[in-house]
C-alpha cells in the first residue's frame, strides 16, 4: 500500500512561518541589546552581543519550529476539514498495525489529504504583533542614536567662576571648555577638564575652547615667561591647542582687557618608566641544586601605562675558574602577559645548552620597555644568578690550616689588562693625543696596581702602602686620583680602592710578610722566581704603558700572563703567624720621645651652606612692606625646580604678587608658598636672656 | 547742743507728762489712769511719728550683664540691671560704660549678681567691695586654651600645646605657613592637646592650628604665630673631652649650626688633637659661652681646675657635663663640686625614642626640601628606629629637666649655679641618631640643652604677650624711654613708661589693628627691632571666653570676703505712727469731753 504520506510536507510551511516570525519578533531585542552594548562598552561588546544575540534567536526560532510534530499535523487536520472525518492519524499512523478496516479508510482519508494545500495549514502570519515589536525597536534605536550622539558632542561652553571684576566695556571670560587628549600611548580616553588648571599626562594636546563678552577683536594664551599662543574664533567660541611638554603657567589675555587676569597652571605628569621586580627566586643568588635540569625565573614589569609585551633577557654565563674565566652573552625575547600595567614575565630555562660547570655562574636580565611614543622607556631590570657551587676545598686540620688553597679574584685582571690596551690600541686613530695618553696610563695605573699585589707575595715592600688610619706627620698630602670616572676601568662596586683587590686580601687580613724579598719564605724560591719574573715583565710593562706607549707594553703584559699561568699551579701559600697590621713606623721620629708636629690639621669642615639663602631673604623681606626681587625669586626657583615639591606653586604665588605688586594678600600668599621651599637648617642655639639686673640681683639672692 | 530728734522727744514728752499729771489730778479713779497713760502714748507716737525708727535697707541686687547674656533676662523685685558695653541689646537695662559707673550710680545696692561671660579686664581692676555672684557659663565648643610655642631658634623643633571644649573624638592639626600638614592628634575626653613642628630661617611665621570636631568638619582655624630668633653672635663653646665619634658630630654641627666651637681632645701623653688653643683658666672662661666637657675629663681636671671651672660657672658660664662611662662616687663627688646634685648614673636604661612625624608626608612638610648633599628621601619615616641607652640618673627637685624622651626619662637637666647653669648629658653615644638617619634630632636635643644653659646675655627682647588681639590693651616690658611702636599702617606711636610698674620698663600700648607691629628702640648704637604679630579680631574667642570666666570667678571669690561698706539705714515710712497717733489723740479728745461734760461721781 502506497499510501505514505510524509508529515513533512505539510509541516514546511508551517515550521518555515513560525520560525520566521519567531526572528522578527526577536530581531529588534537583538538589535537594540547589541546597540546598547555598542553604545556603553565599545564596539567589540555589540558586536559580540550581536552574535550571542543571532545565534540565541536562531536556536529559539529552531525550538519553536521542532514544535511543528505530526500530532499537531493531525490535530490541525482534523479541526481544518471536517471531510476528513476525524481519522487524519490513522494516515500517518504506523502501517503495518493497521487492521484492514483501518487501512481502507487511511486510503480514503489519504487521498482527500493530498488535495489539501499545505500553506494553508499554517497559523496566519501575526502581523500586528511583528509590526509593533519593530516600532518599538527602531524607537529605542533611534533613543540610543540620539543619546550617543549628544554623548560624544562636547559639552556646552561651562561658566567662568568670575574672580575679577573687569571694566565696563572691557570683554570679559565668560565660558570654557578644556579638552585634554592624552597620548595615543597612554590608553587614557579623552576627556574634558572642570577648570583652566590642568594636570595630564606629559605630551597631551591641550584644546581650549573660551568665549568672551563682549566679543573682543583678538584673543590669546600668554605663558608666563614664555610664548604666545593666539587663539582663532570658530563657531563655538575662540580656540587654541597646545601639547603639553613643561610645566608652567599661563593666562587668558584678549584684547581690550585690561585688569590682570589670574594665572592658571599647567602642570605635566611625567611618564614614570618601568621597574622591574624579581618574583620567583626569592634571593638574588641562588645555588643550583644538583640534577637541576630547569631554572624557572619569574618577573614583574610595572609601568603608570603599559608595559610592552616583548622584553628582552639578557643570560650572561661566567664558566671557568681563576684567570680562565669564559663569559658569554646571549639575548632572547620573552613574551609577558598579565594586565598591562603589570606584566609577568616568565622564563623556563633549560640549563642544559650553557654547558655549566661546577664553579660557574648563569646572570639572568630582564630589559623591559614600556610603550611610550615616540620612543620608549627601557629599564634594565636586576640581575639573578644561577651558581653551580664549587667544590668544597679538602677540610685542613692542624698544621694543614695553615695553608690555604689560593684562588684570588685578582689573578684574572692581568688578562683585563691585555684586552683593555688591545682595545685602546684599535681606538687609537679616533682618540686625541691626550686622551690617548691619558687612557694609557689609567692602564699603566691598573698594571701598577696588580704588580705591587703580586709584589706582596715576595715580600717586596709595597709603593703604595695603605694609609694609615691616623696621621702620623703633618707633611702628608692627599693623594691625586688616577683615574677619572667612565675609563673603562672601574672596577665593579669599588672602584678606586688604592689597596687594589682588597676583597680577596687574604694575605693583608691574616698575615703580613716581614721579610726581605730576597728571603721571603711565603713561597718555595722556584715559584718565587717565576713571580718575579712576571713582576718583571709587568715592570716593564706599566712603564710602557705610562709613556702612552701600548704596542710595546702588549708583549710584557702577556709574557706577564704566562708567568701568572705557571704560578697558578703552585697553589699553596703559607701564611705566617702574625699578628694585626701596624701602621708605618715613622724612622725620622723613632725612639726622639719629640711629640710636636704629631698631630695632623685635621679635616677642614665645609660650613654647611643652606641653598636657600634667596628665598629665606625674599621670606623675610615679604613681612615687612617694600619691594622684592621677584625676578631673582623666579630664577632661583627655576634652577631649583628639582628639589622643589610644587614649584608651579611657587611661581603662580610669585606671579599673583606680580600682578598685584601692593596687595597684602598676594604678599601672604606668596610668603606662604616660600615657606615650602625653605630648607630647615640645623637646629641652632638660643641664648637666654639674663633677666636684666633684676634677674641679675635675684640669682645673687638665691646663693 | 542737742539733736532736733532728742529736743523734740524732750518738749513732746513733757507735754504728755503734763497731760497726763493734769488728767490724773482732774479725775481720782481707773479712767484718769487710763487717760493718763493714753496721753502719754500719744506723745511717744507723736514722736515716732515725727521722726520714724531707722530700719537697714531691705538689700537691692545689681543685676550685670556681660557678653553674651541671654537678650531676655530681666530685673525682678528688688534687683536693679545694669549693661556693660560687651551685653547685647536687653530691654529695659540701663547701659553703663563700666561696672564703676553703675556702682557709682546705684550706691544703694548690697549686692552684685554677674551674668554671662564675666567681666572684662576693666573691670577687674578694682574690687566691688560688695558681694558677688557669678556662674559661669559652659565653655564654648572649640579651642578654649593656646599655648603658643616660645621663641625658637632656626632650625628647632617648637611645641605648643592647647585645649578644646566639646571635641572629644576630633583632631588637632597643625598647618605650616604654607597650610600642609605637619602634625595631628586625636582630642581625648579631657580635651588637651599638643602638637609641635619645625621652625626654619629667623622671622615672624604664623602657623594655623585647625580643629574638627569627630565628623571630620573643620571647627576652627586659629593662627599661631611662631617667632624665630636670629643669634646676634654665634656662641662660642669648649669642648673638652677624649677623641671620640661624639666629639666629631658635635664639631660638625657646631660647623653647621654657626657655633663656634674650640675643642681640647686629650688621645693621651699631652697630645691635643683639638683645634685652636684651650685653656681653662678663669681668663679663658670668661671669654666662653659654654664648656662640654666629658666625666673623665672632668675628673682629670683635678680639684683645682673644677674649681675654677665651677666659679666660672657661677659668673655666667654654661657646662655640660657628658656621661661617657659608669658613675662611681668619685664621679658624683666631681659632679657635686660643679653643683649637680645628682645620684645615680652607674647602670644604663634603653631611651623610647618619640616618632619624628605622625606621618611620612608632615615629616617630609617638617624636614623641607631636601639638599643636593642630603636629599629629602635619604631617611625615611620607616627606617628602623636604633636603640639608645641613657645613664639612670636620680635627681632631686633641683634639676630641671630640658631633654626627656618618650617616656619622659631625663636625657639632660640642668642645675643653677650662681649666674650660669650647670647640666649633665645622659644619653650614651648620641652621635648613634646622626648615623641612623635622625640628625635632625641629636641637633635639636644638643640645641635644647647647650640653649639652656649658655651664658645669658642682656638682650633687647621685650616682653610682649605671645598673643595679643586687636583692641586689648597690653603691657609692653623691657624696654627703655623713647621706644616706639609702629603699627603695620606705618603709624608709629611712641611708648609712655610707667614709672609705677618699677624697674622693668613696661608701657601700655592698645594695638588698634591685626598685622605685625614693630617695637623700635633706639639706643647708642642705632635702632633696635622688635616684632611683634597682633592677631586678626576674633581669632580668640573661645579662648578669651574661658580666661573671661576664670578671671571674674576668681575676682568674684575676692568680692565675697568682710563687707567693706556700713550696713544701710534709713528712716521707715512716718503715716502709720502718725496715723496711730491721730487716732488716739482723737480718742483721748472724745474721752476727755465725756469726761468734761459728765461730772465726777
Amino acid at each position: 500500500m502506497s499510501l505514505e504520506l510524509t508529515p513533512d510536507i505539510w509541516l514546511a510551511p508551517a515550521r518555515r512561518r513560525a520560525a520566521i516570525e519567531a526572528v522578527l519578533l526577536g530581531a529588534p531585542v537583538v538589535l537594540v541589546l547589541a546597540a546598547l552594548g555598542w553604545a556603553v562598552a565599545g564596539l567589540a561588546a555589540g558586536a559580540g552581543l550581536l552574535v550571542v544575540g543571532s545565534v540565541a534567536l536562531g536556536w529559539i526560532a529552531a525550538r519553536i519550529a521542532a514544535r511543528f510534530d505530526a500530532g499537531w499535523l493531525v490535530r490541525r487536520l482534523n479541526a481544518r476539514e471536517a471531510s476528513l472525518e476525524d481519522s487524519a492519524a490513522l494516515v500517518f499512523a504506523d502501517t503495518v498495525a493497521r487492521s484492514p478496516f483501518e487501512a481502507l479508510q487511511a486510503q480514503r482519508i489519504a487521498a482527500r489529504i493530498k488535495a489539501i494545500d499545505p500553506t494553508s495549514l499554517a497559523d496566519s502570519w501575526q502581523r500586528g504583533r511583528i509590526a509593533l515589536a519593530w516600532g518599538l525597536g527602531l524607537a529605542a534605536l533611534a533613543g540610543i542614536a540620539v543619546w550617543q550622539m549628544q554623548e560624544r558632542a562636547p559639552p556646552p561652553l561651562a561658566p567662568v567662576a568670575d574672580s575679577t571684576a573687569a571694566a565696563p566695556g572691557a570683554p570679559r571670560l565668560t565660558g570654557q571648555r578644556l579638552r585634554i587628549v592624552p597620548p595615543a600611548y597612554t590608553g587614557l580616553p579623552a576627556r574634558y577638564a572642570d577648570s583652566l588648571d590642568v594636570r595630564a599626562p606629559m605630551g597631551s594636546r591641550i584644546e581650549w575652547t573660551l568665549a568672551f563678552a563682549p566679543q573682543p577683536p583678538a584673543a590669546a594664551l600668554q605663558l608666563v615667561g614664555g610664548q604666545r599662543l593666539p587663539l582663532t574664533q570658530g563657531p563655538d567660541g575662540w580656540s587654541g591647542a597646545l601639547r603639553l611638554d613643561v610645566p608652567s603657567l599661563y593666562r587668558v589675555t584678549a584684547e581690550g582687557m585690561d585688569t590682570a587676569q589670574p594665572a592658571h597652571r599647567l602642570e605635566p605628569i611625567a611618564d614614570e618608566p618601568p621597574q622591574v621586580r624579581v618574583i620567583e627566586p626569592a634571593s638574588g643568588l641562588v645555588t643550583m641544586s644538583p640534577g637541576q635540569r630547569n631554572w624557572r625565573i619569574t618577573f614583574e614589569a610595572s609601568d603608570d601605562y603599559a608595559v610592552d609585551t616583548i622584553a628582552r633577557l639578557t643570560l650572561t654565563t661566567a664558566i671557568g675558574e681563576g684567570e680562565n674565566v669564559r663569559f658569554a652573552e646571549r639575548v632572547q625575547t620573552v613574551r609577558g602577559t598579565g594586565d598591562p600595567r603589570r606584566r609577568r614575565f616568565v622564563v623556563d630555562l633549560p640549563l642544559a645548552p650553557f654547558g655549566l660547570v661546577p664553579g660557574s655562574d648563569l646572570v639572568a636580565q630582564l630589559t623591559v620597555a614600556d610603550t611610550r611614543a615616540p620612543e620608549p622607556q627601557v629599564v634594565r631590570g636586576p640581575g639573578v644568578i644561577l651558581r653551580y657551587p664549587a667544590p668544597r676545598p679538602p677540610e685542613a686540620e692542624g698544621l694543614d690550616l695553615m695553608a690555604k688553597q689560593q684562588m684570588p679574584a685578582y689573578f684574572r685582571s692581568q688578562r683585563q689588562v691585555i684586552i683593555d690596551t688591545e682595545a685602546l690600541i684599535k681606538q687609537r686613530k679616533n682618540l686625541s693625543a691626550d686622551e690617548f695618553l691619558l687612557r694609557s696610563d689609567t692602564i699603566g695605573v691598573d698594571q701598577r696596581l696588580l704588580r705591587l699585589r703580586y709584589g706582596q707575595f715576595v715580600g717586596m715592600e709595597a709603593e703604595e702602602t695603605p694609609k694609615p688610619p691616623l696621621p702620623t706627620s703633618d707633611k702628608d698630602e692627599p693623594a691625586k686620583p688616577d683615574h677619572y670616572d667612565g675609563d673603562g676601568h672601574d672596577h665593579g662596586e669599588a672602584p678606586e680602592n688604592p689597596v687594589f683587590g682588597d676583597l680577596g686580601n687574604v694575605l693583608a687580613d691574616y698575615g703580613h710578610v716581614h721579610d726581605e724579598s730576597e728571603a721571603a719564605t711565603l713561597l718555595d724560591p722556584d715559584t718565587r722566581e717565576l713571580l718575579k719574573a712576571a713582576l718583571d715583565a709587568m715592570w716593564e710593562a706599566e712603564l710602557n704603558l705610562r709613556t702612552g706607549k701600548p704596542e710595546a707594553a702588549l708583549p710584557f703584559e702577556n709574557k706577564a700572563l704566562e708567568y701568572i699561568k705557571q704560578v697558578q699551579q703552585a697553589t699553596r701559600i703559607y701564611l705566617p703567624r702574625i699578628g694585626s697590621q701596624q701602621p708605618p713606623i715613622d724612622m725620622a721620629r723613632r725612639l726622639t720621645g719629640k711629640r710636636e708636629g704629631i698631630v695632623g690639621g685635621g679635616a677642614q669642615l665645609v660650613p654647611f651652606a643652606l641653598p636657600d639663602a634667596v628665598p629665606a631673604t625674599a621670606w623675610r623681606a615679604l613681612a615687612q612692606p617694600g619691594a622684592i626681587d621677584l625676578a631673582g625669586l623666579e630664577k632661583w626657583v627655576r634652577s631649583n625646580s628639582g628639589r622643589i615639591r610644587d614649584p608651579l606653586g611657587v611661581l603662580a604665588a610669585i606671579d599673583g604678587l606680580r600682578g598685584a605688586p601692593g596687595s597684602p594678600a598676594a604678599r601672604e600668599k606668596l610668603r606662604g608658598a616660600l615657606w615650602t621651599v625653605l630648607t630647615r637648617p640645623p637646629a641652632g642655639v638660643r641664648r637666654r636672656s639674663d633677666g636684666g639686673a633684676t634677674g641679675r640681683r635675684y640669682l645673687e639672692g638665691l646663693r | 547742743m542737742l539733736a532736733p530728734e532728742t529736743l523734740a522727744a524732750l518738749l513732746i514728752g513733757a507735754g504728755a507728762l503734763a497731760a497726763a499729771a493734769r488728767l490724773v489730778l482732774l479725775r481720782r479713779g481707773w479712767p484718769g489712769w487710763l487717760l493718763a497713760a493714753l496721753s502719754l502714748a500719744s506723745g511717744a507716737l507723736l514722736t515716732l511719728a515725727l521722726f520714724p525708727p531707722l530700719l537697714p535697707i531691705g538689700g537691692e541686687t545689681l543685676l550685670v550683664a556681660t557678653a553674651e547674656t541671654p537678650p531676655g533676662t530681666r530685673a525682678g523685685p528688688g534687683e536693679r540691671l545694669v549693661a556693660l558695653p560687651e551685653a547685647p541689646a536687653i530691654a529695659g537695662a540701663e547701659r553703663v560704660p563700666d561696672l564703676a559707673t553703675a556702682l557709682r550710680r546705684h550706691g544703694q545696692v548690697q549686692r552684685l549678681r554677674i551674668l554671662g561671660r564675666g567681666l572684662t579686664e576693666r573691670d577687674r581692676d578694682a574690687d566691688a567691695g560688695l558681694p558677688v555672684s557669678f556662674t559661669p557659663l559652659p565653655l564654648p565648643r572649640g579651642l578654649v586654651r593656646l599655648d603658643p610655642p616660645a621663641d625658637t631658634s632656626a632650625g628647632a623643633v617648637f611645641a605648643l600645646g592647647g585645649e578644646t571644649a566639646g571635641l572629644e573624638g576630633g583632631t588637632a592639626e597643625l598647618l605650616d605657613p604654607a597650610g600642609r600638614r605637619i602634625d595631628m592628634q586625636v582630642i581625648a575626653r579631657a580635651g588637651s592637646f599638643t602638637l609641635g613642628g619645625t621652625a626654619r630661617a629667623e622671622g615672624l611665621a604664623t602657623f594655623t592650628l585647625r580643629l574638627r570636631g569627630s565628623d571630620k568638619r573643620v571647627v576652627s582655624d586659629t593662627p599661631v604665630p611662631l617667632r624665630t630668633l636670629a643669634p646676634p653672635q654665634p656662641l662660642r663653646a669648649l669642648l673638652v673631652g677624649a677623641p671620640s665619634p661624639e666629639a666629631k658630630y658635635l664639631r660638625r654641627w657646631a660647623e653647621d649650626s654657626g657655633i663656634d666651637l674650640a675643642s681640647r681632645l686629650d688621645a693621651g701623653g699631652g697630645v691635643d688633637l683639638g683645634e685652636g688653643e684651650v685653656r681653662l683658666d678663669a681668663a679663658s672662661l670668661r671669654e666662653v659661652d659654654v664648656v662640654i666637657i666629658d666625666d673623665s675629663a672632668l675628673a682629670s681636671l683635678g680639684s683645682g681646675g673644677r674649681a675654677g671651672l665651677a666659679q666660672a660657672a657661677a659668673g655666667g658660664l654654661g657646662v655640660v657635663v657628658r656621661i661617657t662611662a659608669p658613675a662611681n662616687a668619685a664621679t658624683r663627688g666631681t659632679w657635686r663640686a660643679l653643683g649637680l646634685a645628682v645620684e645615680g648614673g652607674d647602670d644604663t636604661v634603653p631611651v623610647a625614642l618619640p616618632p619624628l612625624a605622625p606621618d611620612a608626608e608632615a615629616l617630609a612638610f617638617r624636614r623641607g626640601p631636601g639638599t643636593e648633599e642630603a636629599p629629602d628621601s635619604l631617611n625615611t619615616l620607616d627606617d628602623p628606629v636604633p636603640e639608645f641607652a641613657r645613664w639612670n640618673l636620680k635627681t632631686g627637685a633641683a634639676l630641671v629637666p630640658v631633654v626627656r624622651d618618650a617616656d619622659g626619662g631625663l636625657i639632660a637637666g640642668w642645675q643653677q649655679r650662681g649666674q650660669g647653669r650647670v647640666a649633665i648629658w645622659a644619653l650614651a653615644d648620641s652621635f648613634a641618631l646622626v648615623l641612623a638617619g635622625q640628625g635632625d634630632r641629636y641637633e635639636q636635643w644638643w640645641s635644647e640643652a647647650l640653649s639652656a644653659v649658655a651664658r645669658p646675655e642682656s638682650l633687647f627682647r621685650p616682653d610682649v604677650p605671645a598673643l595679643v588681639l586687636p583692641g586689648e590693651r597690653i603691657a609692653v616690658c623691657g624696654i627703655a624711654a623713647a621706644a616706639r611702636v609702629v603699627a603695620p599702617d606705618g603709624g608709629a606711636l611712641a611708648l609712655a613708661i610707667d614709672p609705677d610698674a618699677g624697674p622693668r620698663g613696661c608701657a601700655a600700648y592698645r594695638p588698634a589693628a591685626p598685622g605685625v607691629h614693630t617695637i623700635i628702640q633706639p639706643d647708642r648704637e642705632g635702632e633696635r627691632r622688635f616684632a611683634f604679630p597682633v592677631l586678626p579680631e576674633g581669632a580668640l574667642t573661645g579662648v578669651r571666653a574661658r580666661e573671661t570666666g576664670e578671671a571674674t570667678a576668681v575676682w568674684a571669690a575676692r568680692q565675697s570676703a568682710p563687707v567693706a561698706r556700713s550696713p544701710m539705714e534709713q528712716r521707715g515710712p512716718a503715716w502709720p505712727w502718725l496715723l496711730g497717733w491721730m487716732a488716739l489723740s482723737g480718742a483721748l479728745w472724745f474721752a476727755e469731753r465725756r469726761l468734761r461734760a459728765r461730772p465726777a461721781d
